[in-house]
C-alpha cells in the first residue's frame, strides 16, 4: 500500500506545527510522542502488524521484532545506533538498500533521523501506544500565582493552563455573559435562550442578574432537564445509528423505525448513563426479563441498509450489514477502526485478521437476513394523542354497554311464551345489530391499540446458531478458517469473565480496564462543547490517529468520568463551569497566529452551528418552532418535491401543513438517498455508515440556503411581524395608542423594531453601528417597495398588494423582512 | 480600504485557507493540501503545481472531463462490439458452460443467444466497427478509443454505478468528479467545479451518492444542475427581492460581518463574507453559462437542442459551455437503457432505437464541437455503462416477443475520446459470443486509474483517512493498473 507513505510525509509537514512546541519543552524521549510517529509514518505499513504483507519477515512495531537476530544484525541493537541496521538502512546511499525504497518515499528528514539515534541511544525502549495503555488518575497541576489559581473554577482549567502557560499563552478574559448564555443554550440544547420555556428563561435571567458559577450552573441544569436538551442530543446519536426512515440502495423504501428515534430521545431526556444507553442498544434484547423498551432500543443497529433489488443476494447484504454493526459498535465507543482486518490484519492497530472474525461473531448470531419483510420486528404500541384517546375510550365504553344491554336482550328472548317464528325474527334483527356494533367495536379498539412493527435484534435459537467463518480478503464467497467470539488481545486481558454474545461484549467495553471506552467518551462530549477533540480524529484512537492535545486531562476527565458512573450530564455541567469554556473566542493577530487552530485552548470556542440548529435557531427566534415531540416524520418545505428511486417509483414529498412544518429538524422525514437539501448543505453526513465527526465547511450553497429557502424566508416574514409587535407594544405602553392603529410608523419605533429583532436573534444588546446600518437598509429598501409595490407583496408570500391586510404597513413590513433576512444571515446568527 | 487594511485581509484569507484545509482533512491529508498536493480549496483556487502528488506517468494532463455515464448500461452486443457467430446461432439454446456455476440478476434455466438486432458498419479511416445506430458517434470514429474489455465485479446498478464512480460498492465514497476537484481545485471563481445533469426521466439507480463528496469534504460535491426550473437550488432571489436589494442586503450584511470579525478574527468570518459574494456572483454566472438560448441556431440545431426543455441534447450543450468556462468534471447521466425485454416500452427493437436517437446526434455534435474550439485535446470525453450486457436473451416471462439482455458484469464497451488518449483505435477483444474478455482487459479500477493519471493525478498517492483506511478512488489494493497502452 503506498499512500500512508505520502500522508507519512505530510504529517510531519502538519506536526511541526504544534509538536514543535511540544518538543522544545521535553527532555527526554517519550516514544509514543517523539518515535511512533516516525515509524508509524515511515515503516510500519511494510513492517508492521500484517504478517502477510510483511517485507523480509521485519517487524518494527515491537521491541522483541525491532531486536531480532538476523544473523549478524539486528535492525535496533539498544545503546547503539550505528549498529542497528534501521539506521545503517535509513542513512545508506545505495538505492537497493536504503529505507524507505525510494521509489516509496523521501529519505528521512534529519530531525527525525536524530530523534532516531537519540532513542536507540537511550536504549531503544518501546512504550504501548496510548490509547491502549491503562487510563491513569494523573494529578491535578498545582499553579502558583493568583492570576492563575483564581481563573481554576473547574480541575480542568489546571491542565489547560498548565499547557498554555508551556506554550506562552495566556487565557482569555471570560466572555460577556449574555453571549455565554446564548453559547450554552445553544451547545446543551440547541435552541437560543428564547425559545426556551418560563423555567429555564428564569434560570436565564438569574444568571444575568447575577452572573456566577452557582447561576450558570443552575442554568445548564434547568436547560438539561429540558425536552430540547434531550432533542439536542439525539441528533447526535442519529449520525451515529446512520438513522434514516428509509432503507436504504437503490429502492430506499420507507423504514418504520421512527419509534427507535422516540425511544432515544425519551431515555436521554431520563438522562441515562451513557453505559446503560449502550448496553441498551447494543443487547438490550439479551438483558434479564429485558423490557418491551430494552428490545426496541437494539433497533439501533436494524438502521443498517437493506437491499430490496431484484436478484441481490441476501447473504451477501447480510454480511455487509453485520460487518456494519461490528464496525459502528468499535468505532462509535472505543474508537478504533477496525475495517482494515476485514480483509488483512490491520496495518497499524493490533486486530487480526482472525481476530476480527471472532468479533464479528458476537454480531452474526442476529436472526435478521436482509429479508424484504426486514424481519425479525417488534409490535411498538403508538398510542394515540391524549385527546383522541379519551374520545377512543368513551366510545368503547358506550359500544360495549350496548352490546351487553343487547346481549340481555338477547337472552330474554329465551321466553318460552313467544311464537317461534317471532322469536325467530326477533332474534335475527338483535343479532345482526350486536354483529355491527361488535364490528365498530373492534376498529375502535384497533386505533385505540395501535402499534407499529419495528426491526430489532434478535439472537437466534441455540441449535440454530451460524457458523462464522474468517473472509479470505473480505470476501463472504471465500470462507477460511471457523472461528468462534473472542475478544482481541491488544488489551492484554482476554475478557474471558463474559458471556460470549453482545451483552457480554458491552460488558467488556464497560469494564473499568478497558482503556478506550471513557476516553472516547468524553473526547466526543468535549468535543461537542469545545468545537474540537482533545483528540481531534475523534473517530480513530489507534496509531494512525492524532495524539490528545491534553494527555493528562484527557485521563482525568475519563477516570471522573467512569467514577461518576458514566454520568454525561455531570460531564457537560464541569465543562460548562470550567474557565476554559467561558472564555471569550476573542483572538488576536498574535494569538491567533500562535495558535491557530486553538489546541492550547487559550480562546473560548465558536463554531458554525450545526446543520438541524441552523435551521431550529432561525425558527425559534421569529417565533414559529413547533415544539410537538415525537411521532412519525414530518415534511418541512422542501425545493425538491419529487424524488425518484430506480424500481421503486419513488416519493413525492407532499409538505406539512400546520405546525408539523416547523418542528425541530430532527423530526424530518430522512430519506438515505436525498437528504433534506438545507441538512446536506450544512454538512449533515449522509447516513449509509456511522458518521461520528461532521466536518464543517463554509460554501456559497450555503449562504443560498440561508438567504433563498423558503423556510428562512417565512421565519424572515415572521420575525419581521415580532419587530412590529415589539415597536407596537413600546408605542402602547408609551403613549397607549397602536401605531398600526393610526398608520404611522416613525423612525423612532424603526429602530426599535431593529433593536428587537437583532436582539431576538442574537440575544446581545445590539451595538448602535449595527442598528444604523440595518435602519439605513430598511429606509433604503421601504424606498424601494414604494416604487413596486407588487414586489412589496411577493416577498410577504401575497399574490398582490391589495392582499395584505394591513395596507399601512406593507412597505414597512416587506422592507423589514429584508432586513430580518439580513439577520437570519449574520456571521454572530449562524455560530455559537 | 486602506492598504493596511487589504493586507491584513489578504494574509487573513492565506491563513484561512490553511485553517479550512487543516480542519476539514481529519488531519494528516492536510498538509498533502498545504504541500501542494491538492489546489482548491473551495470553489476557487487554482491548484498548485510541482507538485509530489503528479503522476510521473507522462501524457500530457487533460484540464477537463466530460462523462456521459448512460445508466442502466447500454447492449455493446448491438453497439460496440459485433459478433458474427451470435448473428449465426441466433435464437439456440446457449452452450451450457456458459451458465454453469453462474448467477444472472433474472435468466433463469438455458437461455437462447441473441443476435445483434441492427447491422454494424465500418466507420472512419480506422474502419471501427459500429452500429448503424449511431452513425454520428461513428462519424467521429476517428477520435475514439474504443475498449472492448472492461469489466466490473457488481451485476447490480446501484453497487456497479457506485464501483465505477466512487471506487466503492457500498455507499460512502467520493465520486470521481470529487477526487478531481479535490486533487485539482477550480478553474473559474465563479463557478462549481464538479457540475451534474441528469437527463433520460429518472436518476440513476444509486442517486445522488454517485456524485457525493463522500469522506472528502462537502465542498467537493458534485452540484447538480436541473434541466427545468432553477439550475442550481435557490441560486434566484425569492420573489420580490430585486438584484439591488439583495446588493445592499449584502453590503450591509458584509459591513456587519467584518465588524465581527474586528472583535473576534475568526478567519472563517472572512471565508463567510467571500463565500456570500461568490453566491451573489453565481446569481448572474450560472443562469448565464445555464441558458442555451444564448447559442446560434446552428449550434442548437447541431445538438438537438431546445432551450427550456429538459433532454440529453440540452445537457450535452450544456457539458460544452462548462468545460469551456473551466468546469472541471462535468457528470452526465442519462436513463433508459437498462432493456430487457420486458414490455413493449422495454424492447432492443423500440427502446434502443428510440435512446440512440436521442442521444447519438449530440454527442455527435459535442464531439464536433470541442474539437472545432480546440477544446478536445484538453477535454476527455467518456462514454459507458456500469457493466454489460448478456449474449443470452433474457426473456424473464418466457416469451420472445420482447427482446433485451440480462446484467452481465464480465465484459462491456467504453470509448473516450479527447487528451492522451489514442485516436481510431480499439483496445482488448471478447470471445466469439462477447461473453468473456479474451485479450486487454481492463477492470473499472485500471479504468479509474487511467483516468486519474490522464488528469495529471497519481491514483496510487490521492488518497483521504477515512473509517482508519487511507480512501483512494482506486480501493486500497494495489493492484489496479494504469493502462498506458490507451495513450498516444
Amino acid at each position: 500500500m503506498r499512500s500512508p507513505v505520502i500522508i507519512g510525509l505530510v504529517c510531519m509537514l502538519w506536526g511541526q506545527q504544534w509538536c514543535g512546541i511540544e518538543h522544545a519543552q521535553a527532555g527526554e524521549i517519550d516514544f509514543n510522542r517523539d518515535i511512533r510517529p516516525i515509524l508509524s509514518r515511515n515503516c510500519i505499513a511494510c513492517h508492521g502488524p500484517d504478517e502477510e504483507d510483511r517485507q523480509a519477515g521485519l517487524r518494527l512495531d515491537t521491541f522483541e521484532g525491532a531486536t531480532e537476530d538476523f544473523g549478524d544484525y539486528a535492525a535496533l541493537a539498544p545503546g547503539d545506533p550505528d549498529a542497528s541496521e534501521m539506521i545503517v538502512r535509513i542513512t545508506s546511499d545505495d538505492p537497493d538498500l536504503q529505507m524507505p525504497p525510494p521509489e516509496h518515499a523521501d529519505p528521512l528528514p534529519a530531525e527525525d533521523l536524530a530523534m532516531l539515534r537519540k532513542w536507540i541511544q537511550e536504549g531503544g525502549q518501546y512504550a504501548k501506544h496510548w490509547s491502549f495503555a491503562p487510563i491513569r488518575n494523573p494529578p491535578i497541576p498545582k499553579l502558583t500565582g493568583k492570576a492563575s489559581v483564581d481563573r481554576v473554577l473547574d480541575p480542568i482549567d489546571a491542565f489547560v493552563l498548565r499547557r498554555a502557560r508551556q506554550a506562552g499563552l495566556s487565557p482569555n478574559p471570560t466572555a460577556d455573559p449574555w453571549r455565554l448564555a446564548r453559547r450554552v443554550c445553544l451547545d446543551l440544547t440547541g435552541l437560543p435562550p428564547g425559545g426556551h420555556d418560563q423555567v429555564v428563561r428564569d434560570a436565564i435571567q438569574r444568571y444575568l442578574d447575577q452572573p456566577n458559577q452557582a447561576t450558570l450552573g443552575n442554568m445548564a441544569d434547568r436547560l438539561m432537564e429540558s425536552t430540547a436538551y434531550a432533542e439536542h442530543w439525539a441528533a447526535m446519536w442519529l449520525d451515529i445509528a446512520r438513522y434514516a426512515d428509509t432503507v436504504g440502495y437503490a429502492g430506499d423504501e420507507k423504514r418504520n423505525i421512527w419509534p427507535w428515534r422516540d425511544w432515544l430521545i425519551q431515555s436521554l431526556g431520563q438522562h441515562k448513563s451513557y453505559r446503560e444507553l449502550a448496553i441498551e442498544m447494543i443487547a438490550g434484547d439479551l438483558l434479564p426479563a429485558a423490557t418491551l423498551d430494552q428490545k426496541l432500543a437494539t433497533a439501533f443497529h436494524r438502521n443498517t441498509l437493506s437491499n430490496n433489488e431484484g436478484g441481490t443476494n441476501d447473504e451477501e447484504f447480510r454480511t455487509i450489514a453485520v460487518k456494519d454493526r461490528l464496525s459502528t459498535t468499535m468505532n462509535t465507543w472505543m474508537g478504533l477502526t477496525v475495517r482494515c482486518a476485514e480483509c488483512h490484519s490491520h496495518k497499524y492497530d493490533p486486530i487480526s485478521h482472525n481476530e476480527y472474525y471472532q468479533l464479528l461473531d458476537y454480531f452474526n448470531q442476529s436472526a435478521d437476513a436482509d429479508r424484504r419483510d426486514e424481519s425479525p420486528k417488534l409490535a411498538i404500541p403508538i398510542p394515540p394523542d391524549a385527546k383522541t384517546l379519551a374520545d377512543l375510550d368513551r366510545q368503547i365504553v358506550l359500544l360495549e354497554k350496548q352490546i351487553g344491554e343487547l346481549e340481555k336482550q338477547a337472552a330474554g328472548q329465551q321466553d318460552p311464551s313467544k311464537g317461534a317464528e317471532d322469536k325467530s325474527a326477533e332474534r335475527k334483527g338483535v343479532e345482526k345489530k350486536s354483529k355491527t356494533l361488535k364490528k365498530k367495536l373492534e376498529q375502535l379498539r384497533k386505533r385505540r391499540d395501535r402499534s407499529i412493527q419495528v426491526p430489532v435484534m434478535r439472537e437466534l435459537p441455540k441449535d440454530k446458531r451460524r457458523e462464522t467463518f474468517v473472509m479470505l480478503r473480505g470476501s463472504f464467497l471465500s470462507p477460511g478458517e471457523k472461528v468462534d467470539a473472542a475478544l482481541p488481545m491488544a488489551f492484554q486481558w482476554d475478557g474471558a469473565e463474559y458471556r460470549k454474545d453482545r451483552l457480554g461484549l458491552t460488558q467488556w467495553m464497560f469494564d473499568p480496564r478497558n482503556p478506550l471506552t471513557a476516553r472516547v467518551a468524553v473526547n466526543r462530549y468535549w468535543a461537542r462543547m469545545m468545537g474540537m477533540g482533545l483528540v481531534e480524529t475523534e473517530e480513530d484512537f489507534g496509531t494512525q490517529g492524532t495524539p490528545p492535545s491534553h494527555p493528562d486531562l484527557l485521563d482525568h476527565l475519563a477516570h471522573e468520568f467512569i467514577a461518576t458512573d458514566w454520568n454525561v450530564e455531570a460531564l457537560l455541567k464541569r465543562i460548562v463551569l470550567s474557565s476554559t469554556y467561558q472564555q471569550s473566542p476573542k483572538a488576536t493577530p498574535r494569538s491567533y497566529a500562535a495558535d491557530p487552530r486553538n489546541r492550547f485552548l487559550s480562546r473560548g470556542p465558536r463554531v458554525r452551528l450545526s446543520a438541524e440548529v441552523v435551521r431550529d435557531q432561525a425558527l425559534a427566534v421569529s417565533g414559529l418552532l413547533s415544539r410537538k415531540m415525537y411521532g412519525p416524520p414530518v415534511y418541512p418545505p422542501s425545493p425538491i418535491k419529487r424524488i425518484v428511486n430506480a424500481f421503486t417509483g419513488g416519493m413525492t414529498w407532499v409538505e406539512s401543513q400546520g405546525e408539523d412544518r416547523y418542528r425541530r429538524a430532527i423530526y424530518t422525514y430522512m430519506k438515505r438517498s436525498s437528504l433534506h437539501p438545507l441538512f446536506g448543505t450544512f454538512d449533515m453526513a449522509g447516513r449509509d455508515v456511522c458518521n461520528l465527526r461532521r466536518l464543517r465547511t463554509n460554501t456559497p450553497l450555503q449562504s443560498f440556503m440561508t438567504l433563498n429557502d423558503i423556510t428562512f424566508i417565512e421565519a424572515a416574514r415572521a420575525l419581521a411581524d415580532r419587530m412590529l409587535e415589539a415597536a407596537d407594544e413600546e408605542t402602547m405602553a408609551a403613549s397607549g395608542e397602536s401605531s398600526a392603529a393610526s398608520g404611522e410608523i416613525t423612525a423612532a419605533q424603526d429602530e426599535i423594531a431593529i433593536r428587537a429583532g437583532l436582539q431576538r436573534a442574537l440575544f446581545v444588546a445590539p451595538q448602535s453601528e449595527l442598528v444604523d446600518a440595518l435602519e439605513k437598509l430598511l429606509a433604503e429598501t421601504e424606498a424601494a417597495y414604494r416604487k413596486d409595490p407588487q414586489a412589496a407583496a411577493e416577498i410577504l408570500g401575497l399574490n398582490q398588494p391589495e392582499d395584505a391586510a394591513n395596507q399601512n404597513d406593507l412597505f414597512k413590513r416587506a422592507a423589514l423582512t429584508v432586513v430580518s433576512n439580513v439577520i437570519l444571515n449574520l456571521d454572530p446568527f449562524l455560530n455559537n | 480600504m486602506s492598504l493596511q487594511q487589504e493586507l491584513r485581509i489578504a494574509n487573513a484569507r492565506l491563513s484561512t485557507r490553511r485553517h479550512f484545509l487543516h480542519r476539514g482533512s481529519m488531519s494528516l491529508a492536510a498538509a498533502a493540501i498545504g504541500g501542494g498536493m491538492v489546489g482548491g480549496g473551495l470553489f476557487g483556487g487554482q491548484s498548485a503545481s510541482g507538485s509530489s502528488g503528479r503522476s510521473d506517468a507522462k501524457p500530457k494532463p487533460v484540464r477537463s472531463v466530460i462523462y456521459l455515464h448512460m445508466a442502466g448500461s447500454p447492449p455493446q452486443h448491438e453497439l460496440f462490439d459485433n459478433k458474427p457467430q451470435l448473428t449465426k446461432h441466433h435464437l439456440q439454446p446457449c452452450p451450457e458452460a456458459m451458465i454453469e456455476g453462474k448467477t444472472f440478476a433474472f435468466i433463469k434455466g438455458r437461455p437462447k443467444l441473441l443476435g445483434p438486432a441492427f447491422p454494424f458498419e465500418r466507420y472512419g479511416e480506422c474502419g471501427m466497427e459500429l452500429a448503424d445506430q449511431i452513425p454520428h458517434i461513428g462519424a467521429h470514429a476517428d477520435d475514439l478509443c474504443l475498449i472492448r474489455s472492461m469489466h466490473t465485479d457488481q451485476f447490480n446498478h446501484a453497487p456497479a454505478q457506485l464501483l465505477l464512480h466512487t471506487g466503492s460498492a457500498q455507499f460512502g465514497g467520493a465520486a470521481m468528479g470529487a477526487w478531481a476537484t479535490y486533487g485539482l481545485g477550480s478553474e473559474n471563481d465563479d463557478l462549481p467545479s464538479f457540475m451534474v445533469m441528469v437527463s433520460g426521466g429518472k436518476i440513476p439507480s444509486a442517486g445522488k451518492s454517485l456524485w457525493g463528496s463522500g469522506f472528502l469534504p462537502s465542498v467537493h460535491q458534485g452540484v447538480q444542475c436541473r434541466g427545468e426550473g432553477e439550475p442550481i437550488l435557490y441560486v434566484n432571489n425569492p420573489a420580490g427581492i430585486s438584484r439591488d436589494i439583495r446588493r445592499r442586503s449584502l453590503d450591509v450584511l458584509n459591513e456587519i460581518n467584518r465588524r465581527e470579525f474586528d472583535l473576534f478574527q475568526d478567519p472563517e468570518t472572512l471565508t463567510r463574507i467571500e463565500q456570500y459574494e461568490l453566491a451573489f456572483r453565481m446569481q448572474t454566472s450560472v443562469p448565464e453559462v445555464m441558458d442555451i438560448s444564448r447559442e446560434s441556431q446552428r449550434s442548437l440545431d447541431q445538438y438537438g437542442a431546445e432551450p427550456g426543455k429538459a433532454s440529453f441534447a440540452n445537457n450535452c450543450l450544456l457539458a460544452r459551455r462548462l468545460v469551456e468556462q473551466g468546469v472541471r468534471f462535468v457528470q452526465l447521466f442519462d436513463w433508459g437503457w437498462d432493456i430487457h425485454g420486458t414490455a413493449p416500452h422495454d424492447d432492443i427493437a423500440t427502446q434502443l432505437v428510440k435512446k440512440c436517437q436521442d442521444c447519438d446526434r449530440p454527442i455527435g455534435a459535442l464531439l464536433t464541437d470541442l474539437k472545432q474550439r480546440g477544446l478536445l485535446e484538453e477535454t476527455l470525453v467518456i462514454f459507458g455503462g456500469e457493466f454489460g450486457r448478456t449474449p443470452m436473451v433474457e426473456a424473464r416471462n418466457g416469451t420472445l416477443k420482447y427482446l433485451g439482455r440480462d446484467h452481465h458484469p464480465d465484459c462491456f464497451s467504453l470509448w473516450v475520446a479527447g487528451g492522451p488518449f489514442k485516436r481510431g483505435h480499439v483496445h482488448g477483444s471478447t470471445d466469439e459470443l462477447g461473453y468473456t474478455v479474451t485479450e486487454d482487459g481492463v477492470d473499472v479500477r485500471d479504468f479509474q486509474a487511467t483516468v486519474l493519471t490522464a488528469l495529471g493525478l497519481d491514483p496510487y498517492h490521492l488518497s483521504f483517512p477515512s473509517q482508519g483506511l487511507d480512501a483512494r478512488l482506486i480501493g486500497p489494493s494495489d493492484s489496479p493498473r494504469v493502462v498506458d497502452e490507451l495513450f498516444v
